[in-house]
């Protein structure tokens, strides 16, 4: 009997203690390991298709299709009806943006933990970089937004947008300061230069023109890049282009995003769900014939019945998904500099894409000189997440149509989340 | 068997073995002794075959001395120490059969008494044996709220999944069939919903092995979820338990928070060698089809739409933001007549057959059943079955009266098919009836219309030919047991159970599939389960002076779960001749592995005095590998009573009121299943590698706080029985409380995290369940029954961290004071008759008359989150099920209906295809021609517009689903004796069996019953799921 109930009675509580088999305790982060925590967040801040394209979606360069229809959540965005707190976009923006935040933060933390010396060191500049990028595209949706840069679970109210600008500045300065030129690294890592370019384009949205075409020109100089004749193979050849400063790398294996799957049909090469379509204002009188970007940018396919598509044929099945480019610095120099110098730059991307140059003269004001610029960034960076903010911090939205007031300049932050914080976190005026 | 069980790393077999080492020696020294006996005696059933374990008790009616014995293997006993004298009366008790007392026996030295019994079968339902968790007893002596299903009397309907045999058939056990696919899961909830973790479904046990809840299925299509029961043959089943009760199911404390069901196979009965044939073959159709609107009705509906639109926004031709009415219509072809895409992807006929076979019979040591099984299962959509072979042998082993052994082994195979559907991109009943009435399936030189190009959604019948699906199952069910009886009052229970499970999920997507367009995708995943539990227990049993039965029980089981997968997928084949990943371009793969264990301390007291006061007590001390150590274990104990108050004097004996017993209980169960493996850790995983370098990332902030979710319950009951048995009355109230809910609640985004499993508050089911059996007419030929059972049930959670709602999806939320997982959204009060009306700031977004009135709860005159509230529950208030039978002579009729009363569902399927042109797609008919078209017109359906306005998730798309389903209807007839005995066939029925005959229902969908997921918290969601078909089938059983 005794045998018997020790048989039925021997414990077996050390075999509850069950160990995970593909992940560790994230305080085992170290020198050695702290480099696999920054390839985890260059992973976890390659924008989501959407919401990289968001500028040109709610810009006006796209119009629905019937496939996604009027109300869909492009439709909404295109015509400005129906956009209110429980927009989809808002949502994934809010919440991928801030859960890779968080690992940015991480890796800063642990860095700053580890001493900050060396490589780790360049790890910290290049995660600087990435928390001032995602910090971007959340300020530049919402306005002013929690600015988290050391982790916490607490409900925190929002910060208004000059701090969150603030902090972004701070970051891109360290990033310039540490990480590694262009030369010795690769456009799919962080570099000196690529830190430079969106430290540009940050200056340039808080009006300090002449700076941020500074840094655009120092970029161009240091680069070692340069424009090249063939406008589509930046995109559709991007890892070996010559234009670009930083793209996220975006391997089939890895996040194997399709931008080109939200503009070409099914049953086409690159198939897709062909949600937007070209506007009629794009089609109309964006590119003039000569222009190589329109008939990268743009295209038609017919099929056997003779009906026929139109659709945005920037894009090629998966590629790189690129940051910051070369042309950009010429556009922000172009910009930024007075209207004679700076249409060197214009003039000189210009012929690059084979359209006729400007002359001074062509301009009778500064305006018309900006005015011209603009366009030329439309037709540029179409299809790059531009637009719609270039439109925003030149205060010319409100002529769109599917404006009708400032406060819609930001989108609704998600509904969902101003309930969790009890009221903590604002609405925006207007949703 | 390779596979190997192991505790702290030493294999577990010696012990098993030592077990039966002990019991033979036992055994044998057993049998060593020799003193003449008094009495003996043998005890046989009706057909003179032997009675083993018949309890036998003699009583010296003078003096009051008793002793007790039971029967061996050949049904004999014997008293060899009785004191001299008398009276001596014997009683003779077995579970299943009338007692039976022999009375005036008078002893006398060197004489020796010889006595024969003969004991009848119970005819009435209290003497039925009930299988309880760890042991069974008997319908009159039970004292917690258990269920018997005995599949012999469900009528036959040919089910898929065992599990469906239960519908309608026990008060409080809600089993909702929430889509038609063959072997999809159904949602069974007892007495109401528990926990809000996905996970409410009841623990299965069959034959002692607990079943893993772990889906069947590797696809994703959108609604097929196979059902683990699936893979079980309902035809080997003999009876199924419903352990409702927190004190029935504490036994199996850990799990039992949703109750248990024990399922046991048959096993071989008493008399000559059985071989049973049965073969059941038969159609189904779609029970219904929605009307849509034919070309011109689409076009003008269309045309209303967008003239509404462009007017209300002044919008002029060129201007941004103008509608088209070409790009609307698309290409309208010049014959433009209706295609019925309903139609195209239906598989008309659908077939099913089952057919079984199997031996069974019993010697005096061994009991045999041995099956095979055979089903396949077509469903409505092309492409969409399932099969199933089986194969069954349970041996039961008596030696002699120490020890008895046995293996009950079952192995299986599934191979399904399915079809895209429900909330998927390519989702077949969606996207076919969304589309034009005109567009067509192929363009004029044969090839496929793409949707999205050429016409307006996915071509069904392009995604049907071009979309493989597969899902294959190989289970093996093994049950090894025995039962060594020492010291007279001891029984020692050894048992391993294991269910192991490898499946394979296999799709394949050709280039000419929209989404694998000229590339091809397959996607490959292999899994393996290993589930496996020891169960050890000690049974003391000992009657005390005749009046007094006591048994006692002490155990220890371990569970542990192991499961590994990998899958692989590959794009960018050669062409459609290649379909394996090896030719693929592109190739990924994941692969993991994880665990999980328990173990358990159990124990249980059962009182049983004069056969009129019961009590019965368990406890039980569990740990769960989910939990941090310091929170890992926790105790559920119960208690239950029960009197049987017709039994005392002091009651008087009426003829009508043969029985009356009450019954009460309290009990705590517990709950970890529906949480992550690992959530209480704080995790960095592995697979976030960039640019083809390793990467991390931390996935988890982990919570060490988390603990056992608890559900308390409390149990009333009432059992009647009138008339002899004629009239049978059950009655059970009862209150559970679930505290320290498990739950992956949504986190404030900005920690970085969106959810995180936390135990978050409290949950309450209160309700009442009758249960009616009556036998109305019992005559020689003729005899008609009727059983009702029928329950009402009340779900509210009733605290929540924080207290704000948790939305849940777009459709539903979790808030306190609510049931579960109600609909929230804008609750629609009316219709906009006149511009007066309308708020200004609605008027600036385009809301004009005939568009929907939202409640403006916040009063901000705009309508946003802050206005959402409740506006439906899936829940019903009253549900059950009704069974006639009626035999005259050779025939039997049986007709069953199911019922529920008050549940609803949001018909998010009318979003697509009821917007009054809010978008292109088709319309149903009956609200465009109840539409708004003027003032007074509709106060309930709006006008036809581009706007999405009247488009949000509202009541408008809640829709009342009560319904009464006649489930099934079956006529069958009993070939006579005389013919059957020239074929030497012992027992022949052939029958016709119809099933989902007609539902009464108001909901507009498909099916009322429908749901796109099984989520308490998001029931009832209907994206068109396939629904139940209606089927009618021919079958007939055979044995000899």
């Amino acid at each position: 009997m005794a045998l018997g109930a020790g048989v039925l009675f021997s414990s077996c509580s050390k075999e509850l203690d069950v160990t995970p088999e593909s992940a560790v305790s994230p305080d085992q982060i170290n020198e050695s390991n702290v480099g696999f925590f920054l390839n985890g967040l260059y992973r976890a801040a390659t924008p989501e298709r959407d919401n990289y394209l968001i500028n040109d979606i709610r810009g006006g360069n796209y119009t629905w299709t019937p496939l996604s229809g009027n109300n869909s959540a492009y439709g909404r965005l295109i015509t400005g009806n129906g956009v209110d707190d429980g927009l989809s976009y808002s949502s994934s923006l809010w919440k991928n943006t801030y859960r890779t935040i968080y690992s940015a933060n991480n890796v800063i933390q642990a860095c700053d933990k580890l001493g900050a010396q060396g490589s780790v060191k360049v790890v910290k500049a290049e995660a600087s970089y990435l928390r001032a990028y995602l910090y971007y595209q959340l300020v530049t949706a919402f306005g002013g937004v929690p600015l988290i840069v050391e982790n916490t679970t607490e409900n925190l109210p929002r910060n208004t947008a000059d701090q969150v600008w603030e902090q972004i500045i701070k970051d891109l300065d360290f990033a310039i300061a540490e990480a590694k030129p262009l030369k010795e690294a690769t456009n799919k890592r962080v570099s000196k230069e690529a830190a430079t370019a969106l430290k540009a384009r940050v200056l340039l949205a808080r009006g300090n023109k002449a700076e941020a075409a500074q840094l655009a020109q120092s970029v161009i100089q240091s680069s070692g890049l340069g424009l090249v004749a063939d406008y589509g193979s930046i995109f559709r050849n991007t890892a070996s282009s010559r234009e670009v400063l930083f793209a996220f790398s975006n391997l089939k294996t890895e996040t194997n995003l399709r931008l080109s799957s939200l503009f070409w049909p099914y049953g086409t090469a690159w198939a897709g769900s062909y949600f937007v379509q070209p506007s009629t204002e794009v089609l109309e009188s964006l590119y003039t014939p000569e222009d190589v970007r329109g008939m990268v940018n743009i295209d038609t396919i017919y099929n056997a019945d003779k009906t026929y598509n139109v659709i945005v044929s920037k894009y090629w099945d998966v590629q790189p998904v690129i940051v910051s480019r070369l042309s950009e610095m010429y556009l922000i120099s172009a910009e930024g500099l007075p209207l004679e110098q700076g249409l060197v730059y214009l003039n000189a991307l210009r012929k690059v894409r084979g359209v006729e140059e400007y002359e001074l003269a062509d301009f009778a004001s500064p305006e018309a000189y900006l005015e011209a610029v603009l366009e030329e960034r439309r037709r540029e960076l179409y299809s790059e997440g531009f637009l719609f903010f270039d439109l925003v911090r030149t205060g010319k939205a409100i002529d769109l149509p599917n404006i009708q007031n400032t406060n819609q300049y930001v989108l609704p932050l998600p509904g969902d989340q101003i309930n969790l914080s009890n009221g903590v976190l604002t609405q925006n005026q207007g949703y | 068997m390779s596979v190997k069980f192991t505790r702290k790393g030493r294999p577990i077999w010696p012990k098993v073995l030592l077990f039966f080492m002990l019991a033979v020696l036992y055994g044998q020294s057993g049998y060593g002794q020799a003193t003449p006996d008094q009495v003996v005696g043998v005890v046989q059933d009706g057909n003179g075959e032997a009675l083993i374990g018949v309890s036998v008790l003699a009583k010296n009616e003078s003096t009051g001395h008793t002793s007790g014995t039971t029967t061996n293997a050949e049904g004999m006993f014997s008293f060899s120490r009785l004191p001299l004298g008398g009276p001596y009366t014997f009683t003779f008790s077995y579970i299943g059969f009338e007692p039976q007392a022999l009375t005036g026996y008078t002893l006398e030295e060197g004489e020796k008494e010889s006595l024969m019994v003969k004991l009848k079968v119970a005819e009435s339902k209290l003497n039925e044996v009930v299988v309880i968790g760890y042991g069974q007893n008997t319908r009159r002596n039970i004292t917690t709220a258990i269920s018997s299903v005995n599949p012999a009397d469900v009528a036959d309907r040919n089910v898929p999944s065992a599990n469906q045999l239960l519908q309608g058939q026990v008060a409080g056990v809600n089993l909702t069939v929430s889509n038609g696919t063959p072997g999809g899961a159904s949602r069974v909830n007892i007495r109401g919903v528990s926990s809000i973790n996905g996970d409410n479904e009841p623990l299965y046990v069959v034959d002692g092995i607990p079943i893993s809840k772990a889906r069947a299925s590797y696809n994703y299509t959108g609604e097929f979820i196979q059902d683990p029961l699936s893979l079980i043959n309902p035809s080997d089943i003999e009876s199924i338990e419903v352990l409702k009760d927190a004190a029935s199911a504490a036994i199996y404390g850990s799990r039992a928070a949703n109750g248990v069901i024990l399922i046991t196979t048959k096993q071989g009965r008493k008399g000559e060698p059985k071989i049973s044939v049965s073969q059941v073959s038969g159609i189904q159709a779609m029970p219904k089809k929605l009307n849509l609107l034919n070309p011109q009705e689409y076009i003008s509906l269309q045309q209303e739409a967008v003239d509404n639109y462009n007017s209300d926004l002044n919008l002029s031709p060129g201007k941004s933001g103008y509608i088209d009415i070409n790009k609307v219509l698309g290409n309208v072809p010049a014959d433009p007549y209706d295609v019925n895409w309903q139609d195209l992807i239906i598989n008309e006929g659908a077939a099913t057959h089952q057919t079984d076979f199997s031996f069974s019979g019993s010697s005096n040591t061994v009991k045999y059943y041995t099956s095979v099984g055979y089903q396949n299962l077509e469903g409505l959509l092309k492409n969409s079955a399932l099969e199933r072979y089986s194969l069954r042998t349970n041996l039961d082993f008596t030696p002699n009266k120490v020890l008895n052994f046995g293996l009950r082994f079952g192995g299986n195979y599934t191979n399904s098919s399915s079809a895209p559907n429900g909330d998927q991109g390519t989702a077949l009943f969606q996207r076919s009836l969304e589309q034009r009435p005109y567009d067509r399936i192929y363009k004029d030189d044969g090839t496929f219309n793409i949707g999205g190009k050429d016409i307006l959604r996915h071509n069904g019948v392009q995604v049907l030919e071009n979309d493989l699906i597969e899902d294959k199952n190989y289970q093996a069910l093994i049950n090894l047991y025995g039962n060594v009886n020492f010291l007279q009052y001891l029984t020692w229970h050894t048992a391993y159970n294991a269910e192991l499970r490898f499946g394979r999920g296999f799709r394949h997507q050709t280039r000419l599939h929209p989404y694998a367009s000229g590339k091809g995708l397959t996607i490959d995943t292999r899994g393996n389960r290993v589930s496996q539990n020891i169960d050890n227990t000690l049974t003391f049993f000992k009657n005390w002076g005749g009046d007094l039965n006591t048994e006692a029980m002490v155990g220890y089981t371990y569970y542990q779960d192991a499961y590994d997968f990998n899958n692989a997928q590959g794009t960018e084949f050669p062409s459609d001749d290649f379909r394996h990943i090896t030719s693929a371009t592109v190739t990924t793969a994941s692969g993991d592995a994880n665990k999980y264990a328990m173990e358990s301390y159990l124990g249980r007291v059962q009182l049983d005095y004069k056969g009129r006061y019961f009590l019965s007590s368990s406890l039980r001390y569990d740990g769960s590998s989910k939990f941090h150590k310091d929170n890992r274990y926790a105790y559920f104990p119960s208690v239950s009573a029960g009197w049987v108050f017709t039994s005392e004097n002091f009651f008087p004996t009426a003829e009508w009121l043969e029985f009356g017993k009450l019954r009460a209980s309290w009990g705590k169960t517990g709950n970890q299943d529906g949480i992550g493996i690992y959530s209480y850790m704080p995790l960095a995983s592995g697979g976030y590698n960039y640019g083809a370098e390793t990467g991390l990332s931390v996935t988890s902030l982990g919570n060490l706080d988390l603990k056992w979710e608890t559900t308390r319950q409390t149990n009333y009951g009432l059992d009647l029985s009138f008339l002899n048995g004629r009239l049978a009355l059950t009655y059970d109230n009862f209150i559970k409380k679930t505290d320290d809910l498990l739950y992956n609640v949504p986190t404030l985004a900005t920690s970085g995290f969106t959810h995180r499993t936390t135990n978050i508050g409290s949950m309450e089911n209160k309700g009442h369940e009758f249960t009616l059996t009556s036998v109305n007419i019992e005559k020689d030929r003729f005899r008609w029954s009727t059983s009702l059972n029928m329950a009402s049930i009340r779900n509210k959670v009733t605290s929540l961290i924080g207290n704000e709602p948790i939305q849940v999806g777009g459709w539903n939320a979790i808030i306190p004071g609510q049931p579960l997982g109600v609909f929230y959204g804008y609750k629609q009060s009316g219709i906009y008759q006149t511009i007066e009306e309308i708020p200004e700031a609605l008027q600036k977004q385009g809301v004009r008359p005939g568009d929907m009135i939202f409640e403006d709860l916040d009063g901000n005159n705009l309508i946003n989150s802050a206005d959402l509230s409740v506006i439906g529950s899936a829940q019903p208030d009253l549900f059950g099920g009704l069974t006639n039978n009626v035999e005259i002579g050779n025939f039997d009729i049986s007709l069953f209906a199911t019922f529920s009363l008050g549940n609803e569902i949001a018909a998010a399927w009318r979003s697509g295809l009821d917007h009054m042109g809010g978008r292109d797609y088709n319309q149903v008919r009956d609200t465009y021609e109840n539409r708004w078209t003027g003032p007074g017109t509709s106060n309930d359906v709006p006008r036809a517009t581009k706007s999405a306005y009247n488009m949000k998730n509202s009541s408008y798309f809640v829709e009342d689903a009560s319904y009464l389903r006649i489930k099934n209807l079956t006529i069958g007839y009993k070939l006579p004796a005389s013919m059957l005995q020239k074929l030497a066939i012992q027992q022949a029925r052939v029958y016709l069996s119809g099933t989902n005959l007609y539902t009464f229902t108001g909901y507009s969908g498909y099916d009322p019953e429908a749901s796109s997921s099984l989520d308490a918290r998001s029931f009832g969601i209907d994206n068109l799921v396939t629904p139940q078909p209606r089927a009618f089938m021919a079958g007939i059983n055979v044995s000899f």
